[in-house]
């Protein structure tokens, strides 16, 4: 008996590893379609390029597939060229000097990442990690410069976008300094509403996400992030299934988050 | 040094872009010259005195300010109606371009806090400026990076320090700016509640926190202006090192 075990073990690790080897194969072959036939391009940042501006774009791009947790880029390293979300989920996240991590933006499909240290000629000022299996379309730096140079509408959408993000992060920072953890956490919970969307039952939040993370996202410990939610679970303004959030009573939560626009 | 400064200025009330001093700090730096000669027929200088608004929050949007001598403060009072500052401008910098494109309201309040002389650009001329020169925009980007990244910045300090390490941080901070700076005795132009506004606490504990300061002999204060005695204690309690005595 134990000698069938003894000769087993070895043939079912090598079943597993070619069981894994076929999957990476099937992973390798999800095609992404050409730029010009992409689904996001009316929502993304390359919507003011014509034709043939789409066409050098997708002649020079190549794409992976990011697993869940693993970094698209690291903070500090040079960058090399932009990232294009063509599906999943990012997060954008900087490491305090303590060593703990605060998210500063959250990316979905069709959102751009990466541009502002390529703007800036600068090194990454943050670190993208994905938070679910994520398709990344990468663009050589030369090519979006040239673009930048070239075409003055595509410039002004990188001024727009740009501006947008930095009203969002004064918006935050406004945020962090003067509310409550309670405010706070209530406001992560209705950022992650509007911007991941709801699942067709219209009140659950179309994301996973660890508590840790939506407690660096309102700037709080772990700890404080799950008393908070659970003590939101408890006055049922939401309720947690698993590791999903389920909005039950809106109205009181922007109450809570005390949002007034 | 005050002589000579205010010598130039009176020269230059309404001073042609091209030969502005401060061309070369601020966005136009590389600005071809007969767009910028074209740009100067079209601003106004206005002159604001000490404690005027420039921009009120919500206000519809007419255009932006470049400064071209004094200090503006630029914050939000967006939650509750308590003020929070976000950044100070300079002569230089351009105030408003946070709402130039995405919205039809300016998202903050811009405040003279010294007498303040600025330029004034509509929105559809700098439109065009941005729109047809790619130098000009280049430069406007990167300048926007380091305005969100330094934002970003104070959001990780803001979320994850004391109170007491992020206005180590923050005088440091300021006393870099300040361009006249010798180091060893470096006042800060600011007043106690506007540093708190900054970093989203009260006045009584950030006096707290200066009284402490100064029985360490960190910072001294001069007539309500902070200097800086021991830079690098304060540095040290900046990154949370403080050295217990």
């Amino acid at each position: 008996m134990t000698c069938i075990i003894f000769f087993n073990a070895p043939c079912l690790l090598l079943c597993v590893s070619q069981f894994e080897r076929s999957m990476k194969v099937v992973e390798k072959k999800i095609e992404v379609p050409p730029c010009d036939k992409c689904g996001n391009l009316t929502g993304s940042m390359f919507c003011s390029l014509d034709k043939t501006e789409i066409g050098q774009l997708s002649s020079h791009k190549s794409f992976n597939l990011y697993k869940k947790g693993q970094v698209v880029f690291y903070e500090g390293n040079q960058p090399q060229g932009l990232y294009c979300i063509y599906s999943g989920k990012v997060k954008i996240h900087k490491l305090g000097d303590d060593g703990k991590e605060q998210i500063v933006r959250l990316a979905k499909t069709g959102n751009v990442i990466g541009y502002r240290a390529l703007l800036s000629m600068d090194n990454y000022y943050a670190t993208a990690t994905a938070l679910e299996n994520t398709l990344i379309c990468f663009f050589p730096k030369l090519v979006y410069l040239d673009l930048l140079m070239k075409n003055p509408e595509f410039s002004m959408k990188t001024i727009k976008i740009l501006s947008g993000d930095l009203k969002t992060a004064e918006q935050m920072v406004t945020n962090m300094a003067q509310k409550h953890v309670r405010e706070r956490m209530a406001e992560a919970l209705l950022l992650l509403k509007e911007f991941f969307g709801l699942e067709e039952d219209k009140a659950t939040i179309n994301t996973v996400l660890t508590r840790e993370d939506i407690g660096s996202i309102a700037g709080t410990t772990t700890e404080t992030s799950i008393r908070v939610l659970s003590d939101f679970n408890k006055s049922k303004i939401i309720k947690l299934v698993g590791k999903k959030i389920k909005i039950l009573n809106n109205r009181e939560l922007s109450k809570i988050a005390n949002v007034t626009e | 040094m005050n002589t000579q400064n205010a010598s130039v200025n009176i020269q230059l009330k309404t001073p042609n872009c091209n030969q502005c001093w401060l061309k070369d700090f601020s966005v136009f730096k590389d600005c071809p010259k007969e767009i910028l000669d074209e740009m100067f027929v079209h601003k106004q200088s206005r002159q604001f005195k000490k404690n005027e608004m420039l921009v009120r929050e919500n206000d519809s949007f007419q255009g932006v300010f470049c400064i071209h001598e004094g200090v503006v403060k630029v914050s939000t009072s967006r939650n509750k109606n308590k003020e929070f500052i976000l950044w100070f401008a300079r002569p230089g910098d351009i105030i408003g371009i946070d709402s130039f494109v995405t919205s039809e309201n300016y998202s903050f309040n811009a405040l003279a806090i010294e007498p303040v002389s600025a330029c004034f650009i509509t929105a559809s001329d700098f439109n065009e400026l941005i729109s047809n020169d790619p130098v000009v925009s280049r430069k406007l980007m990167k300048d926007m990076c380091e305005k969100i990244n330094f934002i970003e910045d104070r959001i990780t300090s803001i979320s994850r320090k004391k109170i007491r390490e992020q206005f180590a941080e923050m005088l440091i901070s300021m006393s870099m700016q300040n361009k006249n700076a010798v180091l060893g005795n470096l006042p800060i132009n600011c007043s106690v509640k506007d540093l708190a506004s900054i970093m989203g606490t009260t006045k009584n504990y950030l006096d707290k926190i200066l009284s402490d300061f100064n029985r360490k002999k960190v910072v001294s204060m001069h007539n309500k202006k902070i200097v800086i005695k021991d830079f690098d204690k304060l540095s040290l309690i900046a990154i949370g090192d403080e050295p217990l005595n």
